[in-house]
């Protein structure tokens, strides 16, 4: 008898090693709301399919075209936006991209720019006296990270988004070495059916780090998950929108989404985390293209939050965004819209 | 003492046994999305990649995913 209470110990101690269930605070909504008007900005050239990322810094803003066919980055001189340079040209060439995925901007001879399939990331120098754009570096990811859809640099490392599940953010070397992975995937749902890869294909994040604050921002581009780590405290809080979760499918291991699009970006500034949120249902969108039309693109709203992740406010905006690049002394967010020939647009807050 | 020998085995082989289960999973699942990415256009389940967007689907960005049976979705 005595012999099976240690057994019953033993099975009763393995089954209470599982996961205990996670609840995650929510927001529901926003203190205060303010709609917007874009002023559009005129350009003197068409070199845009899908303006999907922007970044100003002083008198050089630049822009990312997801789907373009010659170039993914493009500089122009600020305000005037006057074309300088094209860079990051498409092909399968050694020093072509096989895709611009996101890039960060801190001067004219440190802009990184991340190419997910070819899994590099690359930093350019730009000239606008010469007209020119330069690779400076180019660093291979290990090939442990499988896959890298967005990226921070910081002095030493990079910063990126778990692909493989088991954690939610790597630490990579300036050589593009996995160092450590931290963090997990802060889900409420038991999925164990499913491989962590697949959790994290669902649970795909934008991220940004502000190495003023130490804030690492991450939030999903399915749901309404917002995600900060302090790195200077060592503190991680979740926070969940009205949306919640990613909502999906697997099929055959492939991540299927079924809820809503919800964030494309994110910017952690002093003060403030922005964030562009869509709310756009998958079922909506399927059903436009299912009517022939071509749905809007982007997204209608700027929720701002402070640095503890508290909803601060909402912007309502009258243009579909896909990015943003704030100015908070300036007042000023400069914003990509895919929707219409005159993408670059102008809010002022 | 022997019943506990004989438990603590079965116990044992079980835990390998589901181990070993999880890890083949999640390997086959890397190496689906690899061979995928490779790949491109339509993937071997059957998902298809509609529109230009910013939503992975197999080394690509699209509009949406859908899988290669319906265009209907959950709520």
């Amino acid at each position: 008898m005595k012999h099976f209470l240690y057994i019953l110990l033993i099975v009763c101690g393995l089954v209470s090693c599982n996961k205990n269930k996670l609840t995650n605070p929510r927001y529901t909504g926003f203190p205060v709301e303010e709609a917007l008007k874009a002023q559009v900005i005129s350009l003197d050239t068409v070199l845009f399919r899908y303006p999907y990322r922007v970044m100003v810094k002083d008198s050089i803003a630049i822009v990312m075209d997801l789907h373009n066919a010659d170039h993914f980055y493009h500089a122009f001189t600020y305000p005037k936006w006057e074309h300088i340079t094209s860079f990051g040209k498409r092909g399968e060439a050694p020093e072509e991209m096989l895709s611009g995925e996101t890039f960060h901007f801190y001067s004219l001879d440190s802009i990184w720019a991340l190419d997910a399939n070819k899994m590099e990331i690359t930093r350019w120098s730009i000239s606008p006296a010469h007209k020119s754009a330069e690779r400076v570096e180019t660093i291979k990811l290990d090939k442990a990270l499988v896959r890298t859809l967005d990226f921070s640099p910081m002095d030493s490392c990079f910063l990126v988004p778990d692909y493989l599940g088991k954690y939610r953010y790597d630490v990579v070397s300036k050589e593009g070495k996995l160092i450590k992975s931290e963090g997990f995937i802060p889900t409420e749902n038991n999925y164990e059916d499913i491989s962590l890869p697949a959790l994290a294909q669902a649970w795909r994040t934008f991220i940004d780090y502000n190495p003023q604050n130490g804030v690492l921002a991450m939030v999903t581009q399915l749901g309404e998950v917002l995600e900060i780590y302090n790195l200077k405290d060592g503190t991680h809080s979740v926070f969940y929108g009205p949306q919640g979760e990613p909502v999906f499918r697997i099929i055959e291991g492939d991540c299927i989404p079924t809820g809503i699009m919800g964030f494309s970006n994110v910017k952690v500034t002093d003060k403030y985390i922005y964030t562009v949120f869509h709310n756009r249902s998958f079922k909506d969108i399927g059903a436009a293209y299912k009517r022939g039309e071509k749905p809007e693109s982007g997204g209608r709203f700027i929720y701002v939050f402070n640095l503890k992740g508290e909803p601060v406010k909402k912007y309502i905006l009258d243009h579909a965004i896909q990015c943003i690049d704030v100015n908070e002394q300036t007042g000023t967010i400069i914003a990509t819209d895919v929707n219409h020939d005159e993408p670059i647009i102008e809010f002022r807050i | 003492m022997k019943v506990i020998k004989i438990l603590f085995g079965i116990l044992f082989f079980i835990s390998i046994y589901f181990y070993a289960q999880q890890k083949n999973k999640a390997l086959n699942e890397i190496t689906f999305s690899n061979v995928e990415a490779l790949a491109g256009g339509e993937g071997g389940s059957g998902t298809h990649c509609v529109g230009s967007g910013n939503v992975e689907c197999m080394g690509y960005n699209v509009e949406y995913k859908i899988t290669g049976y319906s265009l209907d979705y959950e709520e």
